[in-house]
Order: structure tokens, then sequence, then C-alpha cells
């Protein structure tokens, strides 16, 4: 066998060398044998059994694609699909891969199907499948430019590969393949565990268990990316790997087009120069030729093409004969696939070919098991999972030894493993409610631990069918309902929940993308949606007993509350209050901590002069202008309808919203004691003494509002026309008392054309609902508001200032005369 | 055809130098470099890219904590939330920046490399998004939300108190899409605003539109249209069909543009000449042609789902714009539109106009003529690489482009969030096409540079392919009607500065997109950007 390999691998060398300067020699090197992750990251090792290690060599190298079974236990991963190869693949990588898979691509997964040939004939069968594949085009998918995505013309050449090589070792690709070590890291302090191990022996190292902890962990080959893709194919390969490779062995790592293309610049990195690409001659009958030998050498069994006969399958599985004069395991007859296996691969293999109880269904623990070492998902997350050679549990996975340094938080902060390493998923079919632990794979969903540079990859739906289904029942989820765990929602549970998160929760989590300066934990809103009522009680309770390790404490110390106040005290309603305060967190208040903090940056706090905000409010309109004062009494102005729209008392304003916020949300007093002043504009022209007040609307044509001057103390006096005459009015407050408002009046008409008497009247109260009651001459009430007139230049008693009643209600009005200028002051108090 | 890969050179946002590849043709490529190495034509060597010819320097950027949609989105905790969305040098030193959360601030140092002195002070606030800025008449001119403002320090201590009212007028429904920009100032003294279209209005926000609108469409009045404050103080409705024109400029004799960008009945991004009485593309905006002073009258019907061509046709006051921005090719959200004044301290592209980019963190560059009276004309890429989106540019008393940037609401490229970045000429002349002016049978280019006469006399260094657009009310448009042309003939001038490209097959009303990979200077050099985009409305006689 071993003389068998290497003849084999000098062969392929004197012949490469024949053929073509650049095929990469398989000289000096071992042949290698298929690199299945978990095989040989588990298997080599003793930690899966030779069936659990048969059953996954029988999926990753698709033996039942031509060994046909009915047993729905053996399943093939199949290759990519063909379709569209010849854009995605160079010609020539393609030649130098049929003619030696593995010695191209170590470790491929693909048999080699053409070793029985000599080079002639092997040249005849390549140049046929290769005019073939040469055939198989598919335009590249376009992707869509959106305000969201920016898409750079032909933006697969756009690439920087400083960007892709930071990328490539921080969001999870160096959890399966190969680490630059130059590659600068932040220096994490290496774990206790990590620690230990670096100071272990062997002996020790088995005797604490850690032997599996301290190995390190092969890497997934990339084969020869340069000489196989383009820098379009391999962008577009990394965008959307599911859409050429269903089984998602390589999954989705939620790259944006431009990172894409900084990644495959960096991969590409050596592509120098590219090797001139002719425009093939297409000679039909090698097409032809090529169509048929791709599916009488099976390769249509794996690999998608179009136009295909049906594949042609081997001796079905269950009839397979070990003891038969040849078979693709040991002993290779012509035409049939060479895998190169080893002999614990072989080994392996056997054992599931001879052994009954394949026929047996796995149960849920051992299908989730399959499939995360199908997966790979233990290159990422550790899992305790039933060791049936050890006879026990043990803790698999996890990312290896040597790779966690490039795992990394967002800042610069440090959360330990916990912050950084994608999280164990011992019991997560427990802990995630179904629908999430579907969501984790979807594409669409957002980042959950953002604080994390590694990323969950996405999956095709089908790919993670059997693991979303599994989990759960692998994990005993309960199935009891959130009023079965914490009963039912009130008010005095959300404000307990609400003070509750305040004593410890806002030290690490945000409340919904909200928290304390230097906080990087989770966001707590739409955790209920998240995680199962059980679990979330458990974990509240005791941390520590389901996640080792955790930094999140236990605020239960010995299962009692150290608030004895809230609730009596009673630990469960405790946990319930927390449950539905953050199931409702988007209608209840944030936690006081954070909200303390949210204000300091963005409420308006007048302290020396006032503060002016323009925005949208409810009362003011979308020309609305907010005034603060020092005094604590603020009031906003439309500018549109040039009229007092609202005071208030307390604090001002909160201008988030206002300042950076894209849907421009209005903006909202802080304060209390509201007073919404009447609709209507202030000056109205009439006709006769005892006219109605005219409809803002039928005069808004004689106002033109003329903006704002601030005065010394920094007061804005508002400027505008009015008919023939300038206004300028200014809003204070008198202490706390309520609002000093005053107008300075000035006719600026043409010298001869004299207004006439009684015509203009300034409207200083109006009531809609009740009555102004008119205590003295000087002074009105009408829904809680009192005005009085302070100031009239014609005298308080002499202003001729009336009540005329209109359909609105009473109306209480000064009238503005002649061309002196004039000055009218009200005070309103509330 | 032979092909190989090209090298360039770039920076990234840390200023890095990298490379990237480009297909080339590499025949000539060949012979200029005389490589040949064993059957497979390899390219040695590396070629300069934008950053040699342009450096991208930064004045202050920032990234905020929050992604740039987040609907809790923050500014960085450092410094000044530097959201630059008006620009205006007071002088040969100080700048004075508008930014979105509503604050003027003048900027000292930013001339400094490294720019680590800056000064800052702020001027003015509480303005609500304002989206410009311009020193005018003694005073800082900005458009916010509801009125174009004038503020003046009349106290002296360099802090605004006067905030006044320099024109209203125009319908603020509440919906955040309808922002108001400017102003800029044309030949006549006129200051231009232009209005966002509103997009879905719900509740309370139907009750601020125009009533009883023809046509049927719900906005407010003026909404989508460009305004005028003309220098007696009268705001005048001049022109309509905007979308989202986030950037004004008046070219070298004062004539005032606008850039549009992609979505509902804008088919791509593009650039418009502004004249009263013309109608863009958004149909919405004619919710306001029966208001007192409209300068659109008696639109019967509005065409919808026909070529642009067509549209144009059945459409008498619909007026293509100047230049078309091919979506992706040539950006995918104009922005500002900057003239170049500094008379070649910016390069050999004096008289020409630069074109923010929003999502692409870029600058594209584009050449008018006047043709049949008419502006039309081709935009080039120019450079990539911003460290946000630039949503304002300035140019400096020394010529170098400044850059506001702020990708807040929606995208881009580049790792800041936000801040002010300077772009200066290195002095060395890129080879580019300066020019591409249409010619009755064809265009006629003009390089940067002189030519090889041997690549650029031969018509197989050039590529050409035509497309129109559909007019529509949905959002954005395929190209459509695609077709190649055939380059009949090259022919280099005597300096050999310019080609005369005869052309078979134009089309009036049709992008015409050049592709001239295969020209190279008399140096050898490829061109920094081969792919050109003209908009030939009209063929010259």
């Amino acid at each position: 066998m071993l003389f068998h390999l290497l003849w084999r691998s000098r062969l392929t060398f004197v012949f490469g060398l024949s053929v073509s300067l650049t095929v990469a020699s398989t000289h000096g090197q071992e042949i290698s044998p298929p690199f299945v992750a978990g095989f040989e990251r588990f298997a080599r090792h003793g930690d899966l059994t030779l069936a659990e290690a048969g059953d996954l060599l029988v999926s990753e190298l698709s033996c039942v694609a031509c060994h046909e079974s009915a047993n729905s236990r053996l399943t093939a991963k199949r290759g990519p699909t063909l379709v569209g190869a010849a854009n995605r693949f160079s010609e020539q990588w393609l030649r130098e891969y049929l003619n030696d898979p593995s010695g191209k691509k170590s470790g491929t997964t693909m048999p080699h199907m053409l070793g029985h040939l000599d080079d002639v004939q092997r040249q005849t069968v390549i140049n046929k499948l290769v005019s073939f594949l040469g055939t198989q085009k598919k335009p590249f998918q376009t992707v869509r430019a959106t305000g969201a995505v920016a898409v750079m013309h032909e933006f697969w050449n756009q690439g920087n590969p400083l960007r892709g090589r930071n990328l490539y070792h921080t969001i999870g690709c160096v959890a399966c393949h190969q680490p630059d070590e130059k590659q600068k890291t932040n220096k994490a302090a290496p774990t206790a565990v990590d620690q230990m191990i670096s100071q272990l022996d062997a002996e020790e190292l088995e005797e604490l268990g850690l032997l599996r902890a301290a190995r390190p962990v092969a890497s997934v080959p990339h084969g020869d990316l340069v000489s196989k893709y383009t820098h379009r194919s391999l962008t577009m390969f990394l965008l959307r790997p599911e859409s050429v490779r269903k089984a998602a062995r390589m999954p989705n790592l939620r790259l944006s087009p431009s990172e894409a293309a900084d990644v495959t610049a960096y991969l590409l990195s050596e592509k120098e120069s590219g090797a001139s690409s002719k425009e093939t001659i297409v000679d039909p009958v090698m097409v032809a030729e090529g169509k048929t030998l791709f599916v009488e050498l099976q390769c249509s069994n794996c690999h998608e093409a179009t136009g295909l006969a049906s594949p042609k399958m081997a001796t079905p599985w269950e009839r397979l004969n070990l003891e038969s004069e040849h078979n693709c395991l040991t002993r290779p007859a012509a035409a049939m696939p060479d895998y190169r296996l080893d002999k614990l691969q072989i080994d392996a293999i056997e054992s599931i070919l001879e052994s009954d109880s394949m026929i047996v269904e796995m149960d849920a623990a051992q299908s989730v098991h399959s499939s995360m070492l199908q997966l790979n998902c233990y290159a990422c997350h550790q899992r305790e999972t039933e060791l049936a050679n050890e006879g026990g549990t043990g803790v698999l996975g996890g990312v290896g030894r040597y790779r966690k340094p490039y795992f990394e938080m967002v800042e610069q902060v440090d959360l330990g493993d916990e912050g950084r390493l994608p999280p164990p998923l011992t019991g997560v079919g427990s802990k995630l409610q179904s629908n999430a632990l579907k969501a984790v794979f979807d594409q669409r969903t957002a980042a959950y631990r953002r604080h994390m540079k590694a990323r969950m990859p996405a999956y095709h739906a089908t790919a993670v069918e059997a693991l979303v289904e599994n989990l759960p029942i692998a994990d005993r989820a309960g199935k009891k309902s959130e009023s079965v765990v914490f009963g039912n929602a009130n008010e005095s549970l959300f404000r307990a929940g609400h003070e509750l998160s305040g004593t410890g929760c806002v030290e690490c989590h945000y409340y919904r993308g909200e928290g304390l300066p230097g906080v990087v934990g989770l966001d707590l809103a739409g955790i209920t949606a998240r995680v199962r009522p059980e679990w979330f009680h458990d974990f509240v309770l005791d941390p520590g007993a389901l996640k080792n390790r955790t930094r999140m404490p236990t605020f239960f110390p010995d299962g009692k509350s150290n608030r004895p106040d809230l609730l009596d005290g009673d630990v469960d309603k405790q946990i319930a209050s927390l449950w539905f305060y953050l199931k409702e967190l988007a209608n209840q208040p944030l936690p006081d901590k954070i909200e303390k903090v949210r204000s300091q940056n963005y409420e308006l706090r007048p302290v020396d002069r006032p503060v002016v905000l323009r925005s949208f409010m409810q009362d003011a309109g979308t020309h609305a202008i907010a005034v603060g004062f020092p005094e604590g009494l603020h009031y906003s102005y439309d500018s549109e309808k040039i009229r007092l729209a609202s005071a208030w008392k307390g604090r001002f304003i909160d201008a988030r919203g206002t300042w950076f916020e894209r849907f421009t949300p209005p903006a909202e007093p802080l304060g209390e004691s509201l007073m919404r002043f009447p609709q209507g504009q202030p000056f109205a022209t009439l006709d006769r003494e005892d006219a109605r007040w005219p409809a803002w609307e039928d005069q808004a044509k004689l106002y033109k509002f003329g903006g704002y001057r601030l005065d010394a103390k920094g007061v804005p006096i508002f400027l505008y026309q009015f008919a023939q005459w300038q206004m300028e009015e200014r809003i204070e407050p008198m202490g706390q008392r309520g609002l000093r408002r005053q107008w300075n009046i000035k006719y600026e008409g043409i010298d001869d054309a004299t207004p006439r008497d009684e015509s203009v009247a300034l409207n200083l109260c109006v009531h809609t609902a009740t009555k102004l009651t008119r205590n003295s001459r000087a002074q009105v009430d009408g829904g809680g508001l009192h005005t009085r007139l302070v100031i009239s230049t014609q005298g308080v008693n002499e202003s001729g200032d009336r009540i005329i009643q209109d359909e609105r209600g009473e109306r209480w009005i000064v009238p503005i005369n002649g061309k002196d200028q004039q000055t009218v002051v009200v005070e309103y108090t509330w | 055809m032979d092909c190989a890969d090209k090298w360039k050179r770039s920076t990234d946002g840390s200023g890095g130098v990298y490379m990237v590849m480009r297909r080339l043709h590499l025949t000539r490529f060949i012979s200029v470099l005389g490589v040949w190495f064993f059957g497979l034509q390899t390219l040695v060597g590396v070629l300069a890219g934008e950053d040699d010819y342009y450096r991208l320097l930064s004045v202050a950027t920032s990234k905020a904590p929050t992604e740039s949609r987040s609907k809790n989105w923050k500014p960085s905790p450092e410094g000044l939330p530097l959201e630059i969305s008006g620009m205006t040098f007071l002088d040969d030193q100080r700048l004075a920046v508008a930014i979105r959360k509503g604050e003027i601030w003048i900027l000292d140092g930013v001339y400094d490399e490294p720019a680590s002195n800056v000064t800052y002070k702020r001027f003015a606030n509480a303005l609500h998004e304002p989206l410009g800025l311009l020193q005018h008449d003694g005073a800082l001119y900005t458009a916010q939300r509801s009125e174009l403002t004038k503020i003046r320090d009349i106290d002296g201590d360099d802090v605004a108190d006067e905030y006044l009212t320099a024109a209203k007028g125009w319908a603020v429904t509440g919906h955040y899409h309808e922002y108001a920009f400017g102003p800029k100032l044309d030949a006549d003294g006129n200051l231009w605003i232009t209005l966002n279209i509103g997009m879905g209005l719900k509740g309370d926000q139907l009750k601020r539109t125009v009533p009883d609108p023809p046509l049927g469409y719900r906005q407010g009045r003026w909404r989508g249209w460009g305004m005028v404050l003309t220098p007696k103080g009268e705001l005048v409705p001049m022109c309509a069909g905007m979308r989202s024109p986030s950037g004004l400029g008046a070219n070298a004799v004062g004539d005032m543009f606008y850039t549009d960008q992609q979505g509902n009945w804008v088919a791509t991004n593009s650039l418009h000449h502004l004249r009263a009485g013309v109608f863009f593309h958004h149909a919405e905006s004619l919710a306001s042609m029966n208001e007192p002073g409209s300068t659109i009258t008696s639109v019967k019907q509005v065409p919808a789902g026909v070529p642009l061509p067509e549209a144009v046709m059945q459409f008498p006051q619909l007026r293509p714009p100047a230049v078309w921005f091919p979506y992706k090719r040539a950006g995918q959200s104009p922005t500002d539109i900057m003239l170049d004044t500094s008379d070649g301290k910016f390069g050999p592209f004096s008289g020409q106009f630069f074109v923010g980019e929003f999502t692409q963190a870029g600058v594209n560059r584009v050449f008018l003529e006047k043709v049949g009276g008419e502006y039309q004309g081709a935009c080039f890429p120019f450079r990539n690489g911003f460290a946000s989106a630039v949503l304002r540019l300035a140019q400096g008393a020394d010529g170098s482009m400044f850059a506001g940037l702020t990708n807040r609401g929606w995208s881009s490229l580049g790792n800041a969030s936000y801040g002010l970045q300077r772009l200066v000429w290195t002095g060395k002349t890129p080879f580019e096409i300066q020019e591409m002016r249409a010619t009755p049978d064809g265009f006629e280019l003009l390089f940067t540079l002189p030519v090889d006469s041997e690549s650029a006399g031969d018509p197989a260094s050039y590529a050409m392919q035509s497309h129109t657009y559909l007019y529509h009310s949905a959002y954005g448009s395929d190209e459509i009607q695609k077709q190649d042309l055939t380059i009949r003939s090259a022919t280099v001038s005597d300096n050999g500065r310019r080609v005369r490209l005869v052309i078979d097959g134009l089309r009036e009303l049709f992008v015409h997109a050049l592709d001239a990979d295969g020209v190279r200077s008399k140096a050898g050099l490829p061109l920094l950007h081969p792919d050109a985009y003209y908009t030939l409305n009209h063929r010259p006689e």
C-alpha cells in the first residue's frame, strides 16, 4: 500500500514536470488523507468511538452518494455545484486538481478518479472533463447596492488586503483555518486554564483531564486559492458560500461586499500576475464526451451540473462486501474512487459497514453531536457530550489552543474569555426558545454579542434543520409556559423589576441601546423572546450553576434576596419581576442610573443662560422653538403660527432625538405643570368692535416671522411683522411663578396711510370651554391660567381692553392703536 | 482578447498603501514593458494609484459606538460630533462648519499637517438640522428644516446673537425626509435652496399637505422644488421634480446645478441645471403646481413606465439631467458640488465640478459643455477611500479640497462615522480623461497627459456601450436598451493630448459609457480611471 502510494506520487511529479511548469509538486510530501475537521481533532485522539468516527467519514466522504442506502442515518455531504464552474475556477487549476486532487489540495475529500489511467489517457479524460466544465457558465449574481450596502464598481477588485487580513484573523476564519503567526493579536491575558496547561507535562495534563484542551487543532487547508480563483470568483464565494456549497461546511461569515473583497485581497495577495485567459475553442465533441464522462466517472453523484443523464450508482450500501476483490476503501479497482484513506479512517468506515447497529436511528443527543462534528461547530463552541469511549460525558470543542488570541472584543475591555470566545453550547437547547435558536443561523438576524469580534456564521435553514430540531430535545428543554413559571404580570412587578435592574444588572448590561459608560455587556431588550422562562429563572437565581465561570454574579446568595424590601423579599417573585419588566422594556422607564447618564448627555439643562432648541414638538408644531430657563420654567413657541404654544416647569427637554435621530421624533417637554396655550394668533385685524376673532388661515398672510435676536441675558426676542406693525416679543419667567410676556410694537407703515382706529387688537387670553372670569380690570382667569395685564402704554385701566365672544369662547383683547411705539406686558401664572 | 492583471496603489482608511488588481488589456502593455515569461504573459511592476496624485489627510474623524442606522445612534463620547452638513471658508484660514445636531463651529488650523492643533469655537446653536452654510452679505446663511436663516454676531464676541429668518414658506409636514439644503449663490445674486420630497406621509403630516392638490399627489407646499431668495428678499419657487437634492453648486459663470439621488421616479443619480420652469423627475412635487408663484403649469398627466426618451417627448417640462451617474459605477448617492476655482492648484481639472459621494465615501468628477443651448457632459470616478460618507465639499485657499463627512441614518464605506478630511494634490499629474466632448460623429477626448499614439490611435483600445433608463414611479431603474457601439476610428491630435473617436450608433438621451482601458500615456501609463459616462442629450450639429 505504502509503495503503491509513493509510486503514484512520483508518477504525478514526473507528469507534472512534463505538462506544465506550474503544477504543484507533491514530491517529497506525504500523500494527505482526506481532512475532516472533527475526525482530525477528535477521532484521532480517541474522543470518538469508531462508529462515531465512521459515521462522520461516511457523510463527509459522501459514500452514500454512490452506495445508496435506505438508512436515513447515513447522509452524504456531496461536493460543490459545478454550475458556474467555468466562471469560478481557472482552467489550469481544474486540470491540476483533476490530475491529482489531494496533491493539488491537501486533505481534499474528493477522491482521485483518474489514478488508474496512464498519463496520456488521463490527459485525454481531463481535456474532455474540462471542456465540459467550460460550458458550465453562470453569470455571477449581481450584488444589490442600497443606502445600507455600498457596492463599488467591480468591488471584487477594490479589496484592501490589510483590512482583509484583520477580518480573517478576527471574525472567526482562524477557528478553522491557519492563522498567520505574524498577525498581531491583542495581548489578552491567557486564561487561568491556558496558563496552567502551558506549565504542565503530559502526565499531569492527563491527570487533570486537560489533555484535550492542550491539543493543538489542525487547520482546514485552503488549497491553492491563488491558482484556483479570480478576485471576483473568490469574493462572490465568500459572500455567499451556500450558493455553491449547500452542505455549508464553509459557512457564511456575514461579510459585506467590501469585506468579502478585502478578505479576497488578503487571501490572493500572492496573486501577482494572472495567466492569460485565452478564450478556449469549444469542441462540441469534446464537450459531449466530457459530459458523458462526468456521469460515467460518477462526478455527477456529488456535483451538480446542467444537462446531465441520471447518476450512475454503485453497489448499494447494504450489499457492500468488505471481502470482495476490490473496494474503494483499501483496494480500489480501476475507475473506483481513490480516497487515499489512512488506516484509522479505513477502520472507522469498516466499523460502520460491519456494524448491525447502524440500523438504529440516532437519538437527539447523538444527532446533535453528529451535526456539530459535520458542521464543525466544535471549532468554536464547547459542548458537554456523551463520550461513549470514556463511558461518561466530557467537554468537546471550543476554540483550539494557540488560536484563542485571535478572538477579541470590539473594545479593549476585559470581559475575560466569556466576552471574546464564542459561547459554550452545553444546555443551549434548554436555554433558547425554538424560534430564537432558529434565528441564530439566519443571515438577517443582527449580531447579539456585539462586543465580540468573532461572528456567528449564517447557515441555510436546511443545513441546520437537524440541529435546530434536536438541540431542545437533547437538552431536555423545559416546556413550562411563562405564566406557569412566573405567574401573571402586574404593575407592582414592573416597578420592582425596574428597581432591581438598577441594583446590579445595569453595571454590565445595556437596556434598549442605553447603558452606563464603559459597559459593554449584552442588551437585555428582547431577552424574553430569546430565552426560555425556566432557564431565565434558574440562571438569574444562580448563574454559575448553568454556566461555568460566568462573570454574571448571583444576586441571590444562598437563594436569598439582598433586597428584602421588594416584593417581601420573595426570590421567585423578584425574578418574575425582572422577566416582566424586561418583557415590557420598550414601554417601561429605563433603570434610573442609565436614565441619569442618558439625560446628562442629552437633557438640556439651562444653568446660567437660557437654552434654545429648534425641533418638532407636539404643541408647537414643525417650526417649534423651545426655550428653557435656569429658573426652571420653560416654553415652546410656534414660529409658523407665531404663537406661544406651551409652557412647563421643572426639567426642560431631551435633545437626543432632535440632534441624532434620523426619523426626527418630536421633542417632548420633560417637566411637569404643562400649560397649553389656546390656539390662535396674538394679533388680528378686526372689522368692528364686536367682531369675531379671525381664523389664523385668514390672517396668515399679514404675518411674517423674522426670527429672533438674543438679548444681553440670552433671552430670545422674537421678531415679526404683522400688517404694518413690527413686533418684538420677549417671554421670560418670573422666578418660579410664571411667565412674563412683553410686546414692543412699532408702526412701520407708510406715513400717510394712517391706520384705522380700533382696527388691530392683541389677544391676551382665550378659553374655549369655560367663561373667562374677570377678577379685576387687569386680571382674567380661564382654564387654570391666570392672565394679568401689567403694562400698557395707554395705561392698564385705559387700555380699552375688553372681552369679546366668538365661536371658540370668550377672548380678552387689547386694542393696538396709532403709530406710536407701544408696549404691552402680560403675566401668566398657573 | 489577452488580459492580465494590473496593479494599482491606493490607500486604506489608516493611510497604509495596498494594492488592488484590475483587468487590463495587455498586448500593448507587454510591448511597453517587454515582459515575456515561459509562455505566460506577466506584468511586473507597480503602477501608481489615486493616492499618488491626491493625498487624503484627516483633520478630525471619529467613530460612533453605534451603527450608522441605529435608532439609538450616539456620537463618540470624545470630542465634538463633527457631522459636517455645511462648510464655508470665512477667510484664508478659518473654516466655518455646520453640524447636523444644529450648531455652527469655527475651525482654525485645518491646514496644518498633521492637523493636530485645530481649534474649535462654537458660533451658533439651536438650528434644526442645518444642511448648508454660506458666508454672504456679512453673515452666515444656513437652511434649517423650516427656514433659511441669516446668522450674525452683533456684539462682537464671535458668538451669534441674531438668527434672522431670511426666508420661509415651504411646508414642513414633520416627515423626516423633508430636508432643506442650501443656500448657494448664483450669478444673479440669488440664494438657492432645494427641498426634499416627503415619503409616505401619515397622520398629522397629511394635514400639512397642499389642500386639494392637482393629480392627487400628497405633498407639502414646495416639497421637491428648488427655490431662490432673490436679492430683493423674495422667496420664489423656480423648478420642480426633485427627490433628494442634497447638493448645490454654481459653475464658473454662475449657473446653478443640483444633484439628485436614485429613488422613486429617479432612475439613477443625476446632475441638473437649475432654471425657472423646468421639471426634473419626481412627480409628487406637482402637488404645488397650482400654488401661487408656481412656474410649472398645466401638466395634465405624468407619463410613467416609459423609457426616458419617450417621457421627454410626452412631458415637455421634463428636462433630462445634464449628467446621469450610472448606479454603482459612478457612485450610489451624490451629494455636494464643488467647483474647482483653484486655477491649477488642485491639479488639471480647474473649472470642473467635483461631486461628493455618500455611500461609497468618495468623490466623482464632472465635465460639462453646452450643446444645443443646454448643459450636458460626462462624469468620471475621481477618488475613493474617504473615512466616511462625503456630504459636503469646500475648496480651501490653497486649492485643496475639504470633505465634510457623516454617514448617520444611512451607511457608507470607511471606518469613521463623521469628521473632516482634506484632499491635497501632490503636484503629480494623473493620467486621466480630462474632458469628453460630444462631436457630430462621436466624442473628442482631452487627456491630462500626452498619449502614446499607437495605443490611443487604436480603436480597439476603446469600448463603448450606451443605455437609457425607465421613467417610472418605482425606486430606481435598470439600465435599459443597452447597446454595444462600434468605434470606427481613433485619431490622435498633433500635440498628443486629444483623441477624436468616430462612433457608430450614437443615440440622443442615452448615456454613453466609455471604457478606454487600452489607452496608454506617452510614458506608458494606463489611465488612472479608464471609465467615463457621457449623457448625450443632444448631438452637436
